[in-house]
């Protein structure tokens, strides 16, 4: 682990990386497509609205997830829909064939019968016309010698018995109807229609036109429609106009219900719909089958992978047979067996090591007990000594203490880079050791001038956690407070909320510069190298707190202003294993000047609060502390000139735009915008170059 | 392992390849036509009427006359009920005094309209007339009953021009409407009404005779309603001097009744008036009884029927057995047994349900060739028989039981040739013997009440020539008698009044034409309630069998196959029993939907009971 | 005072200096620098105290531990250079009482060796009660049913602890306190091998624990009487 790396180590291996706190779905394509418009309520409207599309998107939301999820599902979906729309492509084609077939067939069949009825027709005329005159000679002998009496010929018993025996060849077949020439009561004619068909009803009208201004045939498609209440069918129809025995015209239409065409194309439709039917349902049947046989060693794979990545580095696939997805799991085991390998090799590398530091230290540390004694014992009798001896005894004794913590730091340390820490958790009461802790520095604060004050513990702060641990890291944290605190108090605070708890240190000290926020946990790093050495210390102190929050899957983050003072701020889960979501205490104290400049110049910026109180979550990438912001960074840098530039990529502080808004480089003094009069009224003695840009860091797992 | 996972291979295999049969045996099934299944009923789907119907229009604005005249005569043909496009060709006067359902003139050819020659002319005066000719075939009366006509028909029909309106409408014309003859037969069916002879019951039984009485209702236009309602307003003229009806004076149906239809059961709910409810049980199942016996040959489907009184109540409910068991009607009597004489003139019988008729001897006297015979009559209920000497001398009368003895003739004639001596008897459903002596001195008709006695002459109206045929209808109302006047024959039918007094004798009136298109009438015999079946030449054409209907008009439906050198012809009421007729051939028969067949070569005088 | 000081140790540089420490501090030591040796230096000098070396030549530290314990209920003090959980609680599970990490400070190790010996100097009769166990303190014993249970005098110490304040609840920093002798916080594992240890000597069942029972959160109780 080199230099900054230290802050902000990946999360543990197995587990996947964290999301943001409030976004669902890292997925950046679709995931932002669904939840840029439907489901993230792209509605900004009326809350009415909002609250709408809610309601609609919480049930929806499992199934998106489903579907985001499972390419099975995907795949199958897609051949569903596809083929359904095949098939509803092939039925129209099919059907529509099938429809101009038998309607063709239909209408020659139909055609030649009706042109051979038209011609029965003339020609019953016809012999009528010529047998009337001579019969109504015979028959009845008075009116039929003259031209009147063979007009008025009886045509209306002649003109039923015509159509009866014109529909009696048909048997159902088919319908004959007669009408009018002109209207429905043109010359006194009524209309006829066999079968029950209703004449006026079931002739179309446009049909009716053609057939009375010309003498040729017409057809057309109509609905028969039967007077005795049976259902109308759909029919072809084909007129012609006619003579009666009188010579008067009239109409005389063959009817043909297509009932048998429709039934056939109804069979039809019905085997259709059956076969895509059948056709859909087996193809999906067939997609989920194939794209099972892919997902399944997939879904294994990543199972195994799983698997592997939790430590299992046993786990193997099943192979069988010589496909690609064979050639994927012998590659795949290929892979586990050389990380397996690998691992293996560390891990005795690991042992070697440890076994070696715990040997070291041993040999190390039983003559350093021997040097200890002798130096205490020379030291008690120091006074017997000459001046020169005797400062060299204290020299001894102080220097061995010094020793002897560096000693401890470093084989903690390296205990922590072995991973040989282990964690003792149990509940405890976080406000038994900060008391503890706070009583422990009280000598030094008295020396030092400030005092310790507690808030928050009121109530129990209780947290599975290793008692021992967190000690330290507190002692640590509130000792280095002391000592930087410039003799100012020094606050800390405990809280509890939303499954975690966290204690915050303050100090009113001469704070952080930006940046330093993350470089204060890198091993042996100093805030001033001219001060450091006047107060002890081995440097590690905060490398190994960080270690221990990171152990108990907590936080340590750092944040200070230059002459604001800082905060570092430990959070822990309440239980362990519980991954955190955020801290009950914000990272930038509400008294830090930035807030209360904010706080004067108005409310208007209350996010930023919310914002310190949900860190954000480095994303897996090892090497930038802070990708997300990294990558977000030189962005918003580009765009909006508030942004400082120091906090560039690299910094791993948060990027906290100035709340003048006016672009600033870093060497530059300060502005004289309307922030500066907004801070605090104590200015920055020490003169520092960057005196106003509150430097913040967000240190974790 | 590795064996294992073999062997559950090679099972699932296994078990793989035996579903696949399965499957393809199943698609096999599917994929060829079955050759066996269930039962299931066949849904009868009832023919497509072909009728033609004519659509009666309302008068177009500013119709010419002719126009008037043509288009209320084409409304005289429609299906309108009540006539009310035609009464809109009149002038509002007419259409109040019009009453279409007075008569209905059947004419050969429909009506021929002549304009009546008028001094004055047409425009000027808005007046005109017209003359609807045609030759007469038969008319309808108010009752509905039929009857045959002739004649040329002549009617003036009177137009005037409204003066409001300038309009042409009717304003006199004849009552009942007019039409051609297929247009009447297009329109009108025939019904038969049942009622109940008044004289005779069932001599074993007791139960009332039905008699039918043929009407024309108008076949488009609720005919069940019609129906009904003709049968409750009583039966014809020409019959009703010796039927009754059960159903009291004054029944009707309720107000506002149409549109009668069978329900789902085949019910038919028939709601009558106060009158009809004041009758007792037996009277109401009479009443049932002729309701359903008349609407059985409208819908022969109608299982029952339920008469309702007032609000519903109901006054009697009949089924089909119930209306059996009830009246006695001689098509629903199935006969058991035809009878002929054999080549020795033995009477011999073969059961009419057995499909390969075998001839039986017949017990008794008659069956043991104890005398030759020329012809028979068996009684109705098969116990007696009566039979005619070769030489038509005498008619004996016997029982059918074995052992029994010929005895003496009961009727003898004096005629001198066989031909002028008596005729073949018949039985009633009362169980009256009815014979005729055909001699052409002392033409006489007998009737021996129950098949013996003293022989009762029977009073006869002067009829128009000799008599050469008499069968007496089953319910013992009702005679046909075939005349021969100039080697012409004719059917004739006339009622049998019985005045019921002791020593009274019957008498046979009001006789009328059956078949006026005949001239020749060689054989016949009832073949249903009102129905007889003829062997006769038309005119100018040649010997044919066919049907006739009692009221003298023409039967739809085929006539008989063609069978030539018919003597004589047996039919039963019941038309599902063969008809049989003897021929050049010997006695052949006719089973429903078959053609002729032979029975036997050397039979002569076939008769069914009756 | 008793001072017999038995230190186990081979490295003589460091044995030799904590001699002049100890006999500094009026103590007489006696000093073995091999495993195999210290059990019959043990029986041969009788000490009231055992200093005892984790890592020795020959015998193992804690197997030496075992095999002392095995025979007296004097109380160990272990020195150890490594701080890990697993060495401290082998070594505590193996017998000892108190454990001191090197390097440390004479004073330190002067005041544990004090605090461990001084217990013996307190004599008060007293009979107390604990569940169905009845202790007298000044006999040092320990009996359920008139059948006496051994315990090692730091055992006794907790048990005593516990059993004369049954109401209340001790933090495992208050008993270490009372019974090690700390003054600051230190390795609360020392409190729970030791209660281990106790319930297997004293419980019918470890696994339900009735005379020391555990209260969640806080530390331990003694059970009801």
């Amino acid at each position: 682990m080199a230099g900054d790396s230290a802050a902000s180590a990946p999360g543990r291996s197995g587990t996947r990386p964290e999301r943001p706190v409030g976004r669902q779905g890292a997925d950046p394509g679709r995931g932002r497509l669904f939840e840029g418009g439907l489901l993230q309520g792209g509605v900004q409207g009326s809350p009415v609205l909002r609250l709408f599309m809610r309601w609609v998107r919480r049930p929806l939301l499992p199934v998106m997830r489903l579907w985001r999820r499972n390419i099975q599902l995907r795949v199958v979906a897609t051949t569903l829909l596809m083929s359904l729309g095949v098939v509803l492509l092939l039925g129209f084609v099919v059907i529509g064939q099938v429809r101009n077939g038998l309607l063709d067939a239909k209408v020659k069949a139909s055609q030649s019968q009706a042109t051979g009825g038209f011609a029965v027709a003339k020609q019953k005329a016809d012999d009528e016309a010529a047998s009337g005159g001579a019969g109504g000679a015979t028959g009845s002998g008075d009116a039929a010698a003259d031209a009147d009496g063979r007009q008025s010929q009886s045509v209306i018993q002649w003109m039923s018995d015509l159509v009866e025996s014109l529909s009696s060849g048909g048997a159902g077949a088919f319908d004959v109807v007669t009408l009018p020439v002109g209207d429905d009561s043109g010359g006194g004619r009524s209309p006829r229609g066999s079968g029950n068909v209703s004449p006026t009803d079931s002739v179309p009208g446009d049909l009716r036109e053609r057939i009375s201004d010309s003498t040729t045939a017409a057809q057309s498609y109509t609905r028969i429609v039967y007077k005795d209440g049976k259902e109308s069918q759909p029919a072809l129809v084909i007129g012609k106009q006619v003579n009666d025995p009188n010579g008067h015209p009239y109409e005389l239409y063959y009817l043909f219900p297509l009932t048998q065409e429709e039934k056939s194309l109804s069979l039809v439709k019905g085997t259709l719909a059956t076969a895509g039917l059948f056709v859909v349902v087996l193809l999906g049947a067939i997609a989920w089958l194939v794209v099972r046989q892919v997902v399944t060693p997939v879904r294994m794979a990543a199972g195994i992978a799983e698997r592997l990545s939790a430590g299992r580095l046993q786990e193997r696939m099943k192979v069988t047979g010589e496909d690609d997805i064979a050639r994927l799991g012998e590659a795949f085991n290929k892979m586990a067996q050389n990380l397996q390998v690998k691992i293996q090799q560390l891990e005795d590398l690991s042992r070697m090591q440890r076994r070696f530091v715990s040997d070291v230290s041993h040999e190390l540390r039983t003559p350093l007990t021997t040097v200890r004694m002798a130096a205490d014992v020379i030291h008690e009798a120091r006074e017997d000594f000459d001046p020169v001896t005797a400062r060299s005894a204290e020299l001894l004794a102080d220097q061995l203490d010094r020793f002897e913590s560096l000693l401890a730091d470093l084989l903690e340390i390296s205990r922590f880079d072995a991973g040989a820490a282990a964690l003792e958790a149990e509940p405890i009461d976080l406000r038994e050791v900060v008391r503890r802790v706070v009583g422990g520095a009280a000598p030094l604060a008295e020396r030092k001038g400030s005092r310790v004050r507690i808030v928050g513990d009121q109530q129990p702060v209780v947290a599975e956690a290793d008692a021992r641990r967190v000690e330290r890291v507190l002692r640590n944290l509130v000792v280095n407070a002391v000592e930087h605190g410039e003799g100012k108090d020094v606050v800390v605070k405990l809280a509890a909320a939303g499954g975690a708890v966290a204690v915050a240190v303050r100090d009113y000290g001469v704070g952080l510069k930006p940046g330093e926020a993350t470089r204060v946990f890198s091993r042996f790093w100093r805030a001033d190298p001219a001060r450091a050495r006047t107060t002890g210390g081995t440097g590690l102190g905060l490398s190994i707190a960080l270690e221990d929050a990171r152990l108990h899957g907590g936080w340590l983050q750092a944040w200070g202003e230059p002459g604001g003072g800082s905060q570092f701020r430990l959070t822990l889960p309440r239980t362990a294993d519980e991954p955190l979501r955020g801290s009950p205490i914000p990272l930038e104290p509400k008294d830090s000047r930035r807030n209360r400049g904010l706080a004067a110049a108005g409310p208007a910026r209350g996010g930023e609060e919310k914002r310190a109180t949900v860190p954000v979550q480095p994303g897996g990438g090892q090497a930038p502390p802070l990708p997300a912001h990294a990558a977000i960074a030189p962005h918003l840098a580009s765009v909006t000139p508030a942004v400082d530039p120091s906090a560039l990529p690299g910094s791993g502080a948060r990027v906290v735009p100035r709340p003048t808004g006016g672009t600033r480089h870093p060497g530059e003094p300060p502005a004289h915008g309307p922030g500066t009069d907004t801070y605090d009224a104590r200015p920055d003695a020490d003169g520092r170059k960057d005196p106003s840009e509150p430097g913040e860091a967000f240190r974790g797992r | 392992m590795g064996v294992d996972r073999e062997g559950g291979v090679r099972h699932r295999s296994g078990r793989a390849v035996v579903f696949a049969a399965c499957g393809v045996v199943l698609l096999a099934g599917c994929a060829s036509m079955p050759d066996s299944g269930d039962l299931r009923n066949v849904e009868s789907t009832p023919r497509q009427d072909t009728g033609v119907r004519v659509f009666a229009m309302p008068p177009a604005e500013d119709a010419e006359p002719s126009e008037i005249m043509q288009g209320f005569l084409e409304a005289l043909t429609s299906d309108d009920p009540q006539y009310d496009t035609a009464r809109k060709y009149l002038t509002a006067d007419a259409a109040r005094v019009w009453r279409p359902e007075r008569s209905a003139t059947v004419l050969a050819n429909g009506p021929s309209v002549v304009p009546d020659r008028e001094p004055a002319g047409r425009e000027t005066t808005g007046s005109l007339s017209y003359v609807l000719t045609g030759s007469r075939v038969a008319t309808v009366d108010a009752q509905q009953a039929y009857a045959p006509a002739d004649g040329p028909f002549r009617k003036k029909v009177h137009l005037t021009k409204d003066a409001k309106s300038g309009q042409w409408r009717i304003d006199s014309l004849p009552q009942g409407v007019v039409m051609g003859k297929t247009d009447f037969q297009r329109n009108y069916m025939s019904v038969n009404k049942y009622y109940f002879a008044s004289g005779p019951t069932v001599g074993t039984t007791g139960q009332p005779v039905a008699v039918a009485d043929p009407v024309f209702v108008r076949s488009k236009v609720d005919a069940m309603t019609q129906v009904v309602r003709s049968l409750l307003s009583g039966p014809t003229h020409w019959l009703g001097p010796v039927v009754r009806s059960s159903f009291p004076t004054g029944t009707a149906l309720q107000k506002g009744v149409s549109g009668l239809t069978p329900d789902d059961r085949n019910t038919l709910t028939v709601p009558l008036n106060a009158d009809a409810s004041r009758v007792g049980q037996a009277k109401c199942t009479e009443m049932a009884t002729q309701l359903l016996f008349t609407l059985r040959n409208l819908t022969p489907t109608l299982d029952s029927v339920e008469l309702q009184g007032p609000g519903g109540r109901l006054l009697c409910e009949l089924n089909e057995q119930d209306a059996e068991s009830a009246a006695w009607q001689a098509s629903a009597q199935r006969p058991q047994n035809l009878y002929f004489l054999d080549g020795k003139h033995r009477l011999v019988r073969l059961s009419t349900g057995d499909p390969t008729p075998a001839t039986l001897p017949v017990p008794g006297p008659l069956g043991e060739g104890a005398k030759e015979l020329q012809s028979v009559a068996v009684s109705r209920d098969e116990h007696t028989v009566a039979g005619v000497g070769a030489d038509g001398r005498s008619l004996y009368v016997t029982s059918l039981a074995s052992g029994g003895s010929l005895g003496d003739p009961v009727v003898s004639s004096q005629g001198a040739r066989p031909e002028d001596r008596l005729t073949r008897p018949s039985w009633d459903a009362a169980g009256d013997l009815w014979v005729a002596d055909r001699n052409p001195d002392a033409q006489k008709l007998y009737v021996l009440k129950q098949g013996a006695g003293k022989p009762v002459q029977v009073t006869l109206p002067s009829l128009p020539g000799r008599i050469q045929d008499v069968r007496v209808a089953a319910d013992g109302v009702r005679v046909a008698i075939v005349v021969e006047k100039d080697g012409k024959q004719s059917l004739l039918i006339g009622r049998i009044e019985n005045e019921g007094k002791p020593g009274e004798s019957p008498s046979v009136l009001d006789l009328h034409s059956a078949a006026p298109d005949l001239e020749q009438v060689t054989a016949m015999s009832w073949a249903g309630d009102s129905r007889l079946l003829v062997v006769g030449v038309e005119q100018g054409g040649v010997h044919q069998m066919r049907y006739v209907q009692v009221d003298g008009s023409t039967i739809d439906g085929p006539a008989p196959a063609a069978l030539s050198g018919v003597k004589a012809i047996a039919a039963a009421e019941d038309d599902r029993v063969p008809l049989v007729a003897c021929s050049e051939d010997g006695i052949v028969r006719l089973p429903s939907g078959a053609q002729w067949q032979k029975v036997d070569k050397d039979g002569t005088a076939p008769v069914y009971p009756g | 005072m008793k001072g017999r000081v038995l230190v186990v140790d081979d490295d003589t540089a460091l044995a030799e200096m904590l001699g002049i420490v100890l006999r500094g501090e009026g103590f007489e030591p006696s000093f073995v620098a091999d495993g195999d040796k210290a059990l019959a230096a043990f029986r041969e000098t009788k000490p009231d105290l055992v200093l005892l070396d984790l890592m020795l030549p020959g015998r193992d530290g804690i197997e030496v531990c075992r095999l002392i314990r095995a025979e007296s209920g004097v109380p160990i003090v272990m020195l150890t250079a490594k701080s890990d959980t697993v060495d401290v609680v082998v070594g505590l599970e193996s017998g000892a009482d108190d454990y001191i990490v090197k390097p440390f400070k004479p004073k330190e190790l002067v005041a544990r060796i004090r605090a461990r010996l001084r217990r013996s100097e307190e004599p008060a009769p007293e009979q107390l009660t604990i569940g169905d166990l009845v202790i007298d303190v000044a006999g040092h014993s320990v009996k359920r049913d008139g059948q006496s249970i051994a315990l090692t005098p730091l055992e006794f110490d907790l048990l005593v602890a516990l059993a004369r304040k049954p109401w209340q609840v001790f933090t495992r920093e208050v008993l270490l306190e009372q019974v090690w002798g700390y003054r600051h916080a230190a390795d609360t594992r020392l409190v729970n091998v030791h209660v281990q240890r106790l319930r297997s000597k004293v419980e019918k069942d470890p696994e339900r624990p009735e005379i020391v029972v555990t209260v969640r959160g806080v530390g331990y109780k003694a059970g009801p009487s």
